[in-house]
């Protein structure tokens, strides 16, 4: 699946991320699904506000 | 509450994929799922309460069984540390 964006590490198909803008790549590991923003306690703590899947880190 | 559920190794991703499909078709409250190669066999779950989390792993042969015991989100940090070179970046 997917690439993560190298800024805020969002996955998805695009070459740029379509939150932020930056540049995405293929080299990441890890997953994060953040399915409730305002009631996660590690959304917060990973700084995420919008709703989706992320990767944990990204190179 | 965060909660460690016991899945097959290997399959950690897909197995936390399936799951959120599951609890979005389901509308069952679930906050996060988390789930990385370098804890083998297991995923993290995000939610208000064990009965939610019973309810997301109800008929699905994916999941083994449910760990005892929760973890802090305290305890996850050094997973959820922001990339440093890129806030350097940011602030140039
Ligand atoms: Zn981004």
């Amino acid at each position: 699946m997917k690439k993560s964006c190298i800024r805020c590490k969002y996955l998805t198909d695009d070459e740029k991320c379509p939150i932020c803008g930056f540049e995405t790549s293929d080299n990441w590991r890890g997953l994060l699904i953040i399915l409730d923003p305002k009631e996660s306690e590690i959304a917060k703590k990973a700084r995420i506000d919008i709703k989706g899947k992320y990767s944990l880190s990204v190179k | 509450m965060i909660y460690a559920i016991r899945t097959t190794t290997g399959q950690e991703l897909n197995v936390a994929e399936f799951l959120a499909a599951k609890a979005e078709k389901e509308d069952i409250e679930i906050y996060s799922i988390l789930a990385t190669e370098d804890l083998k066999g297991y995923i993290l779950v995000e939610a208000p309460n064990m009965g939610a989390l019973e309810d997301l792993i109800r008929k699905t042969f994916k999941v083994k069984g449910i760990v005892q015991g929760e973890t802090s989100v305290d305890e996850l940090e050094h997973l959820l540390t922001p990339t440093k070179i890129i806030e350097t970046i940011d602030k140039g």
